[in-house]
């Protein structure tokens, strides 16, 4: 189809009623500051049962009874813990040193870390608060703080909003969502722009040396011919992947586009709108063979012979714009308005609004036109890639509004929400657009097919959310939960990935990549082994530099095989003893053996040794198995209880959470603190240097052991005793019994969660995973995360329902992460913004 | 020379006193300003296909094996393709034998030259690289500025050599005709360029003035977010107003656009890239410039060398030339450029000094030191000494070979000595080798070359 601008009713489904970016605009004057703004208004600073200060006095004050009451004896003229004393503590905080020691009481404090728990005075919740609040008013007030509301919506803040409180059902608020604009995700930038405007190609000629092509014409005629064409991408995605440690999830909304978000969408958007209006530059390098010369694979490898080379445009434009360009003086408004329809179409895809028309008219276009109608229109594609909307996809909210003040996502809007929560394309398509071949040349018949474009690089199919906000289906709850459970049954074809079949190639990749996310285990390949030493030392031979990528796709598989039975999901991850090596088929080819001189050799550098388990007893033939599962997806192996027990033991998140030298008992423990137990670990204070010592004749567990003393055990004491039980396994991920000649001592414990039934020593990895997959709280932390992943931002006390409702879901059917998944993506949560 | 007293009048005779630009400070500073406050630059040259260690040994002088030489250059002579550099041989540092294992070298490093770590071309950067740390360190209208010998036809390219922090590389320019206008451009009058000059500029306006318009409207914490979004786009018409506030200075140092802007021999586009470079650095544009001088399909038609790099790397010849001399052409061709920039420096004043003395200039090759490298040396040299911090007064520094139990100098020992040298000290920059044991021995900078 065309887009017409004098029919818009020829559109495929009307875009009525769907409104969009400038929709900002008339809610912004509803009354945004009533709405939105939760600040608290100055008085609050005084009107609290206190005598009215001035400001500036205000702070010393208030914050003075606080200290004395709960700090200053052990931070007092007496006792000076951690060399710190707080009843001389300054105020004015103009003062480097002073406004570095007020963020950090308030860290403490804020963080519950003072006073220490085993302290007999506490602050009352409300005490806290104004303390905090005092703190951070003044610290804002100079410039020295970190708004706190801004903070929470850091990844890395998820755990500090109270467990109790969002899961023991006293919270009673319907939740909701903030209106929200958020970045566009990286993958998405690439979606829809590599293909179109991204490459940068060459095209290799090479006349005179072996072809399949009979030059026909010219003064080469009767030469072969043979030719290659390279695209490569070439462009910045302007939008920086943010991961934070703590959370691992890359798409959040509280990210933001800057300044050099802006530079690279600017050259960007400046070669884009070269190539919509003459063409995709090609440069041709066309090498004529002589006596004597010789040709090589690439360019690169002629040697003597005649190299020209010349640049020639490839693609296609839309007949619109070569009308334009091809207009002298004076443009019509009717064909503008036409192109205009064009250009929302690639980029916003959605037809602009009547004021739209006028706004790009007057205010783009024409602020251009003395540099002539291409530079103008150039200017509009590329303020279209630059502008908000195109860097930002909006949620606000612009359904109906229901008797909590709370606006229901539109259609047009629940169908970006939906498909961004399972995939990593763009929603809308791009209808047909009447297009023209920039390539007009009549040379040889290869380079012409070459040359010329059937299909423009931008084409792109509408999801199937489209067609059903088409059909008005897309309106109501049961609409949403209809498409959710329609997409969950995606066909999914097996479970194994590889470097071939990566989880964006997945039905839904939006799923695995959050365990991705969640357990960090894909970042296994980014810490570096010293692979070399490794060949003649046991337990490591099995190591090379292909492992920690293959490691990888084994635990992306196992994944996808629990998620394909779907049930129990948290606790199979936590405990599998399921083991699947993606790149082992089953067979020990002789040749194989043979290079790794004999069986022994092959045994022990063998991948399945990374489990401990030995090709040789374990080989099966593939195709001719009875089972479908097997041939399709190869065997999934039962490794030992005792030496394997989920994914935390898999040896992709062991590498992952390890060192160069050594396993990581720290950040393993502080994994499990943050993702399974929901707790809080600040980072390391700036003046710890936080080194353990070198002594070959120690295990690492006796080198840890400076940690025991008192200032690094405050935290330590945290994350060693969950980490240690890992030291069954070396720092490549096998297991072991021994370490230095000694039994390995696998002993940990769980401790400061609050929880009665989880607490205490354990023997074991199986013996910790286990008491953890059944407890209550695991689950819920697990649900957290996935709540966070999926909404792109961290849990309000409001979101309680919703996370209750998430839980019931997931217990009621057996442990089934889809009902987690549709309780989700149909709460009020997702569904509302305020 | 400038004649500053005409630049100092012009500049506050001209609309473009609002933004008090680099170059007016610069020239302040000229004026009697303390050392610390005059800029630092630091300019990268970075050829393709390894640069052989020989052909940089003064006459007379060789790698010690296994022992460091540390030898005075003033009364040697240098090595043949180093000649240009006689005039400015005391301020010149010859550094062989430092290692770069830690990266992926093979046909090219990538990030890996100037960042210290594995890098492939298709994948984001990991890190920051030196010069995409330096240029953060030193920023002025343009923080970075990147040039890249290509075939000419694409404006921007990103030949995967810096970055400025994970994920974020950084564009160099290819075309020197958009590379003036990008850079120059506001100087221009009449033609194409001066229109796609203008036609960026309004539409920055236009979307600046809109996105305040839409910000008004939207809920606070929202209004923050795309405030961040705003700024970028205050900050890009900052840098054309300075620009335009520049113009007289711009004018004054402006190369000629030439035929060699629009030449059909690529090295004449590595000339104009070198004019241009100098210039920025001259009339303040940018502090930090790095000079991808050309890649493995890069032609030096220009100077007799009609054949491609990576052919020569193999062993082609040229002509009557062997694969040696046309290597020796390339390497003396870019080492004479190097010289015509430090020319340039040389003669304009600032504090005490010139330009050249707050300047350094490196040249080294993306792949260390042969076509074909695994990174057990990669040879270098370094023009200037930054008034004196860079301890070097003329000086051959060979470190031991690598394999030797004494080897631990790593290129990131020396770009660490480069964070140093910018008042940004740290263990290290880039990543360590972990075959030369254990990470504490492989930090801090080098202690030979810090005053």
């Amino acid at each position: 189809m065309k887009i017409c601008h004098n029919h818009r009713s020829c559109l495929p489904f009307s875009w009525r009623g769907i409104v969009v970016w400038s929709a900002f605009l008339l809610i912004g004057m509803c009354d945004a500051a009533s709405v939105f703004s939760d600040e608290p208004s100055p008085k609050t600073l005084v009107d609290d049962g206190h005598l009215e200060q001035r400001v500036e006095d205000a702070f010393p004050i208030q914050t003075t009874l606080f200290l004395k009451k709960y700090c200053v004896k052990c931070h007092g003229a007496k006792t000076q813990e951690g060399d710190l004393r707080l009843d001389t503590v300054l105020h004015d905080l103009t003062d480097d040193k002073t406004a570095k020691l007020w963020n950090d009481v308030f860290a403490q404090v804020q963080f519950s870390e003072m006073p220490p728990s085993d302290s007999e005075q506490q602050p009352s919740a409300a005490t806290k608060a104004r303390f905090l609040n005092r703190v951070e008013t003044e610290l804002m007030r100079f410039g020295r703080g970190f708004d706190l509301r801004e903070k929470m919506l850091l990844p890395q803040f998820g755990n500090y909003v109270d467990h109790q409180t969002l899961f023991n059902g006293t919270v009673t608020e319907a939740p909701y969502t903030p209106a929200r604009l958020w970045r566009q995700r990286p993958i998405i930038y690439d979606a829809i722009w590599k293909n179109a405007y991204g490459r940068a190609p060459w095209y290799s000629i090479k006349i005179g040396g072996t072809g399949s092509h009979l030059i026909e014409h010219g003064p080469h005629k009767g030469k072969l011919l043979a030719h290659r064409y390279f695209a490569d991408a070439k462009y910045a995605n302007p939008f920086f992947e943010f991961v934070h440690h703590a959370s691992g999830f890359t798409d959040y909304a509280s990210i933001v586009a800057d300044q050099s978000s802006l530079e690279a969408l600017m050259v960007n958007a400046e070669t884009m709108a070269e190539i919509l209006t003459l063409g995709q530059k090609v440069r041709i390098v066309t090498q004529v063979k002589n006596k004597g010369s010789r040709t090589g694979n690439n360019e690169a490898m002629f040697v003597g012979g005649v190299t020209t080379s010349a640049n020639e445009y490839r693609g296609r434009i839309p007949v619109i714009f070569q009308k334009i360009i091809n207009t002298q003086g004076e443009l019509k408004r009717d064909d503008f308005d036409q192109a205009l329809d064009v250009v929302f179409a690639l980029f916003f895809r959605r037809p602009p609004q009547s004021d739209e028309y006028e706004h790009y008219w007057s205010e783009v276009f024409q602020t251009n036109v003395e540099l002539g109608n291409t530079m103008a229109l150039q200017a509009v594609l590329i303020y279209v890639a630059l502008s908000p909307e195109f860097v930002y996809r909006m949620e606000l909210g612009l359904g109906e509004v229901d008797a909590h003040g709370r606006r229901l996502l539109s259609s047009h809007e629940l169908a970006h929400s939906l498909n961004y929560a399972f995939h990593n394309k763009p929603t809308f398509g791009i209808d047909e657009i009447e297009t023209v071949d920039v390539y007009t040349k009549d040379s040889e018949v290869p380079v012409k097919k070459t040359m010329s474009t059937p299909s423009p690089a931008w084409a792109a199919r509408h999801s199937f959310l489209v067609e059903e906000m088409k059909a008005g289906r897309l309106k109501t709850k049961t609409d949403v939960e209809r498409a959710v459970r329609r997409m969950l049954d995606a066909k999914q074809n097996g479970w194994l990935t590889n470097h071939n079949r990566t989880y964006l190639s997945t039905p839904n990749p939006r799923i695995l990549q959050f365990f991705r996310e969640y357990f960090g285990y894909y970042k296994a390949g980014e810490v570096f082994k010293d692979v070399d030493k490794f060949k003649d030392q046991n337990g490591f031979k099995q190591f090379t530099d292909r492992s920690a990528f293959q490691f990888e796709y084994d635990t992306d598989s196992l994944i996808r095989h629990i998620l394909a039975e779907d049930k129990n999901v948290l606790y199979e991850l936590l405990t599998t003893n399921k083991v699947i090596a993606s790149y082992w088929n089953g067979t020990n080819p002789e040749d194989q053996i043979k290079q790794a001189r004999g069986a022994e050799g092959y045994r022990e550098t063998h991948h399945l040794q990374s489990y401990n388990l030995d090709p040789f007893e374990l080989a099966y033939d593939k195709q001719k198995s009875d089972q479908e599962s097997v041939r399709l997806n190869g065997k999934v192996f039962l490794a030992p209880k005792n030496e394997r027990c989920g994914i935390l033991t898999q040896p992709s998140w062991l590498v992952a959470h390890s060192g160069n030298f050594d396993n990581d008992p720290v950040r393993r423990g502080k994994w499990i603190r943050e993702k399974l137990l929901a707790g809080i670990v600040m980072d390391v204070p700036i003046t710890v240097d936080a080194q353990i010592p070198d002594d070959e004749s120690k295990t690492l567990r006796e080198r840890f052991s400076v940690v025991h003393a008192n200032d690094c055990w405050r935290c330590h004491k945290k994350m060693n005793p969950l980490g240690m039980p890992f030291e069954a396994y070396n720092h490549v991920g096998r297991w072991r019994s021994l370490e230095k000649e000694k039994p390995v001592n696998t002993r940990g414990d769980i401790t400061h969660t609050g929880v009665a039934t989880l607490a205490g020593e354990v023997a074991s990895v199986r013996e910790m995973m286990e008491r953890l997959a059944k407890s209550d709280l695991a689950r819920q932390s697990f649900i957290r995360h996935v709540f966070r992943y999926w909404m792109g931002r961290n849990e309000m006390v409001s979101d309680s329902q919703t996370l209750i409702a998430m839980d019931k879901a997931y217990v009621e059917n057996d442990g089934s992460f889809n009902e987690l998944l549709v309780a989700l993506l149909t709460s009020d949560s997702f569904l509302y913004r305020k | 020379m400038i004649d500053r007293r005409t630049a100092l009048k012009g500049m506050t005779m001209g609309a473009g006193t609002v933004a008090l630009s680099p170059f007016l400070q610069h020239l302040k500073m000229a004026h009697g300003a303390t050392e610390q406050q005059l800029p630092k630059r630091f300019v990268f040259v970075v050829k393709s296909s390894g640069l052989q260690a020989e052909y940089l040994n003064p006459l007379g002088l060789k790698h010690g094996g296994d022992k460091l030489v540390d030898e005075p250059l003033s009364d040697k002579t240098l090595s043949d393709s180093m000649k240009s550099l006689e005039p400015f041989k005391d301020k010149l540092t010859i550094i062989q034998g430092l290692s770069g294992r830690m990266t992926l070298a093979g046909h090219s490093a990538f990030y890996g030259a100037l960042g210290g770590y594995k890098a492939a071309p298709n994948t984001p950067p990991l890190y920051a690289t030196i010069d995409g740390f330096l240029s953060e360190k030193f920023p002025s209208v343009f923080n970075h500025i990147g040039f890249k010998m290509g075939e000419g036809s694409q404006g921007t390219t990103f030949p995967s050599i810096s970055a400025k922090g994970k994920g974020q590389q950084l564009p160099f320019q290819q075309n020197p005709m958009s590379a003036f206008e990008n850079l120059f451009g506001s100087i221009l009058e009449g033609g194409d360029l001066k229109k796609k000059y203008m036609r960026t500029g309004n539409v920055l306006d236009t979307m600046s003035r809109d996105i305040v318009k839409l910000q008004k409207n939207l809920p606070s914490q929202e209004r923050e977010k795309l405030g961040h979004y705003l700024d970028g786009f205050e900050a890009l018409r900052d840098r054309r107003t300075k620009l335009v506030s520049m113009q007289h200075v711009l004018k004054e140092h402006a190369p000629e656009i030439d035929d060699k802007y629009t030449s059909r021999f690529r090295t004449q586009h590595l000339e104009a890239h070198f004019d241009m470079a100098s210039a920025a650095l001259i009339s303040g544009l940018t502090n930090v410039v790095t000079v991808h001088a050309d890649g493995l399909d890069s032609v030096y038609s220009g100077i007799g060398v009609g054949n491609n790099v990576h052919a020569i790397g193999h062993g082609a010849g040229y002509a009557t030339l062997s694969s040696q001399d046309c290597r020796n052409a390339i390497r003396t061709f870019h080492i004479e450029l190097i010289a015509s920039m430090a020319d340039k420096l040389s003669k304009v004043p600032e504090g005490n000094g010139t330009m050249l003395d707050n300047t350094l200039i490196v040249y080294l090759s993306d792949n260390s030191a042969n076509h074909h490298s695994f990174g057990f040396e990669w040879p270098m040299f370094v023009l200037g000494n930054l008034d004196g911090k860079l301890n070097s007064k003329g000086r051959y520094l060979a470190y031991p070979h690598y394999g030797n139990g004494n080897h631990h100098h790593t290129i990131c020992n020396w770009f660490t000595t480069l964070c140093h040298l910018a008042n940004s000290p740290r263990d290290l920059f880039g990543q360590p080798d972990m075959a030369l044991g254990k990470v504490e021995n492989q930090q801090g900078p080098l202690n030979e070359l810090l005053v």
